[in-house]
């Protein structure tokens, strides 16, 4: 699930049926539904949308790849039923990758990056700035060495340097990349990954970074 | 420096839940436990971690209990319960109001 708060639109991702729904945020936070969007790919879990709010992102656990559309906001406020447009293309393979289920856009909007479950990597893509298509990164995808498995989500620090990964299994621990900004490319920061400390008896599933001094 | 929190939480919802809180080294990027973690009232499944529009605020939901729990975020990574946390659906519209009154 995913609020755009300048356009007061809300998107929820329904794994079960593929689709993406999205719903118009009133004032007093009432929702009105809008439409359904099919993914055209096998189980979404998660969505990102781009910083200038033009695509929007949800890749897809079993059928290994990534759908992609463009917003148009525009079009919702004119009645429009139909916000999301499938990109030419869509849905993109992730090629090496195993169950893509948590996505993140750097905040200059030009890489993807989205954690695979089903192996202990990390894939990234650059989007084409004027149509929102993918290309995944030389050297794509990376590797999440000496985490604890089981990764399940990914976050990217607001500075857009560096991206952290929640590894699951057991007590778990975060797995830490820098993010070369001229590439794209990861490389994982020499002191990865750092322990949850005692005390944690299970396994990190969710992660956030606050920004005290926006 | 920026803070990143974790929530860590078993899927089977056995085990109360905890917060953990890092510091962001800006310059390395290396992360460094802040000391403060926080330990959920419940069992959390299903649960989710989300900041307020406004930063200060920390919700975390438990889909096990059907409840969300909300922190104010102090400098350092301790977080606080506001008064009335965990909140239900049921109680939405005092949520609302304690949103617009911080």
């Amino acid at each position: 699930m995913l609020y755009d708060a300048p356009d007061k639109t809300l998107y929820v991702v329904n794994t079960d049926d593929w689709t993406v729904a999205t719903f118009s945020v009133a004032a007093n936070g009432s929702l009105t539904y809008i439409a359904n969007t099919i993914t055209g790919a096998d189980v979404p879990e998660s969505i990102a949308i781009s910083p200038n709010r033009t695509f929007l992102y949800a890749p897809n656990q079993l059928s290994n790849n990534i759908s992609a559309f463009t917003i148009t906001p525009s079009a919702m406020l004119n009645g429009n039923p139909e916000p999301l447009t499938p990109i030419t293309g869509q849905p993109f393979a992730n090629t090496n990758g195993s169950s893509p289920d948590s996505p993140a856009i750097e905040p200059t909007g030009q890489y993807l990056y989205v954690n695979n479950n089903g192996a202990q990597t990390v894939s990234a893509f650059s989007i084409n700035q004027g149509g929102g298509a993918l290309t995944q990164l030389s050297g794509s995808p990376f590797s999440i060495t000496g985490g604890a498995g089981g990764n399940n989500q990914l976050v990217i620090d607001p500075t857009g340097s560096y991206l952290y990964v929640a590894n699951q299994t057991d007590t778990g621990n975060i797995s830490g990349f820098s993010i070369d900004t001229s590439s794209g490319a990861l490389t994982q920061l020499p002191n990865s990954p750092y322990s949850m400390g005692s005390g944690v008896t299970q396994g990190p599933t969710q992660i956030v970074i606050f920004n005290p001094n926006p | 420096m920026n803070l990143l929190f974790v929530v860590s939480a078993e899927t089977t919802a056995t085990v109360q839940g905890t917060v953990t809180s890092f510091t962001v080294d800006p310059s390395t990027g290396n992360l460094t436990l802040t000391g403060n973690s926080t330990s959920l009232p419940d069992a959390p499944t299903g649960n989710d971690l989300v900041l307020g529009p406004n930063g200060n605020i920390l919700y975390v939901t438990s889909a096990s209990s059907a409840t969300i729990m909300a922190y104010s975020i102090a400098s350092g990574g301790a977080l606080t319960a506001l008064p009335g946390s965990p909140f239900s659906p049921l109680h939405r519209r005092v949520l609302r109001q304690r949103q617009h009154s911080w």
